[in-house]
């Protein structure tokens, strides 16, 4: 009689799983799906095959041949990826490369070095989109180090031969290595061999940049959760927290690199689950959400297809201290930096137009106060799992 | 992706046929095979699990198959071969694997002409069949020590015991074999 009595534990899971279910069936009934239509005054951007690569790459090759035969003169405009080109495109929530461009010309001695790197760096490419190979930017960096001197040099060449080419980095089969995980009720397929992100071990699987070898074959996951840090992984892991909570967890130890973005991006689209991120209380901790969010300045020519932009910021959040009675020794007063950064964001427009996030924010600023996630664990190594992201999902208390 | 809502509430999620359409000769098979036996128990109530299985069942016959009928049937004798050694690794590693397309294999090794193709398409039914005598003789030796431990138990006479015994030997206890 008695055993078939749900505990109270047992009564709010079921009603976290149907909060979540409910969120989910509505993005699978398409309620929630954004349509992309880029405004006018950006950089056009494709993924594209290592074909459509090769092809752009010798174009542009034999267009700069034909211009030193007829001209001697050459130049090429490479888009502007400095702060005044980039663009927040509000209806889609993204932060985007406009369309400046800036003219390097070959005869000069202020961009020479530049160009003679960037010609040097399609050469490389050129070569690896022939031999349908993939090589690092550190291995480019390596391929060339007395021209490039350092490795930002290499990496800002090929950033700019990405945005030449109108594609993304790993459309030019140049990847990063990767350093985000993922674990939880995900298989995929890498190649010809399956792979179940539940049976990886306790670090779970290490996403690959080579993600055009990966498709997501079968999921009974429900939701995704994205945490800034290795420890709250670890901490999760421990408790095979996706066993109670159908969900597959991601983190990007820290700010997330292009691969852990992507992936996360295609798992959030094809499977169309809520996702919802869990970083430190900090101004760092938002930036990072807000780059899983809608992109980064820097590669903003990749937005659309890096960013989540519907994702929620589950916490920790600056209310969140006083209201899960966080100890005030485990609080670290904000810095300088920390201050500087806070009242940045503030002044960002996909900030401004987003109310509670700035107003968590200001909170922030107003208090002068951080805590990081383990912040949590001061009420018990279970306190994160057991009742912190419960009792958020429950109180759907997300921004 | 394919949606399957189970009775228990949850939701599952299984890529759907056209993009199989993309993977090699023999993966879907290996997808099936993989569902089959590390998910599809998992998959809430009979019921469910049955809609699944007819699921993957039609993966079968709209992907799986065709797309190895195209291969082994292909003019090209490389592509044949290739496809033939990535089937004899497959086999290999779980002869289970092979068990949905063994008739067409059958089929299709009568017809080939090339000795090695055809020497790989019998290693893989030779695998399964391996795997079947495998499986029969683990079958039996479960059954002989559950008649040992009845006799200890006294729930059976040894006359019984003994006629079970002798036709168990003279099938041929081949355990040794099976363990080489």
């Amino acid at each position: 009689m008695c055993a078939n009595k749900k505990t109270p534990e047992e009564k709010r899971k079921e009603k976290v799983i149907k909060i979540l279910r409910e969120e989910f069936e509505n993005r699978l009934e398409n309620k929630s799906d954004k349509n992309y239509e880029l405004p006018d005054n950006v950089l056009p951007v494709e993924e594209i095959s290592t074909e459509e690569a090769y092809d752009r790459i010798s174009q542009l090759a034999r267009k700069l041949y034909d211009l030193v035969m007829k001209t001697g003169r050459i130049s090429l405009d490479v888009p502007l990826r400095s702060s005044s080109n980039i663009i927040y495109d509000e209806l889609n929530d993204l932060l985007l490369l406009g369309e400046k461009v800036n003219t390097k010309v070959f005869h000069s001695l202020t961009s020479v070095e530049d160009i003679t790197r960037l010609i040097r760096v399609m050469e490389i490419v050129h070569e690896l989109l022939k031999k349908r190979m993939h090589g690092t930017k550190r291995e480019i960096y390596y391929s060339d180090v007395n021209l490039f001197k350092s490795q930002s040099n290499s990496d800002n060449c090929i950033e700019d031969l990405s945005t030449v080419l109108h594609t993304i980095r790993n459309s030019t089969n140049v990847v990063a290595s990767a350093k985000g995980t993922a674990i939880g009720r995900l298989r995929i397929k890498d190649q010809n061999d399956i792979i179940d992100l539940e049976s990886m071990g306790s670090g779970g699987w290490s996403i690959t940049p080579f993600l055009d070898n990966v498709e997501i074959v079968e999921s009974d996951a429900e939701f995704i959760l994205v945490v800034e840090k290795d420890a709250a992984l670890i901490r999760l892991s421990e408790a095979k927290w996706w066993r109670d909570y159908p969900c597959i967890i991601f983190s990007g130890k820290g700010a997330a690199d292009v691969a852990t973005r992507m992936f996360l991006r295609r798992v959030n689209k094809v499977l169309k689950l809520p996702t919802f991120c869990l970083v430190d209380s900090d101004p760092y901790g938002h930036y990072i959400y807000s780059v899983y969010l809608r992109g980064s300045k820097r590669l903003s020519y990749e937005s659309p297809f890096l960013a989540t932009n519907d994702m929620n910021l589950l916490g920790v959040l600056t209310r969140d201290l006083d209201q899960y009675k966080v100890p005030k020794e485990c609080r670290i007063p904000m810095n300088k930096t920390d201050i500087k950064r806070c009242k940045e964001m503030l002044e960002e427009d996909f900030i401004k137009s987003n109310k509670p996030w700035h107003d968590d924010l200001n909170l922030m600023l107003k208090k002068k106060e951080k805590a990081e996630i383990q912040a949590l664990s001061s009420r018990g190594f279970e306190y994160l799992t057991d009742e912190y992201l419960p009792t958020k999902i429950e109180t759907q208390d997300w921004i | 992706m394919e949606i399957f809502r189970l009775s228990n509430g949850m939701i599952v999620q299984i890529i759907s046929k056209e993009k199989m359409e993309r993977w090699d000769p023999e993966v879907p098979l290996m997808f099936i095979d993989y569902i089959l036996e590390k998910k599809l128990a998992s998959y809430g109530s009979s019921k469910d699990q049955s809609r699944i299985r007819k699921y993957l069942d039609d993966i079968l016959e709209k992907v799986a198959i065709p797309k190895l009928t195209d291969a082994l049937e292909s003019e090209d004798e490389e592509e044949r071969l290739s496809v033939s050694e990535r089937l004899v690794e497959v086999s290999k590693n779980n002869a289970d694997k092979v068990k949905p397309v063994l008739k067409f294999l059958e089929k299709t090794m009568k017809k080939e002409k090339s000795k090695d193709i055809k020497e790989n398409l019998e290693k893989v039914i030779k695998n399964h069949e391996k795997l079947l005598k495998r499986k029969e003789r683990a079958e039996r030796r479960k059954k002989m020590r559950q008649l040992d431990q009845d006799l200890v138990a006294g729930k059976i006479s040894a006359e019984e015991y003994g006629k079970a015994r002798k036709e168990y030997l003279q099938d041929g206890d081949d355990s040794e074999e099976d363990e080489t």
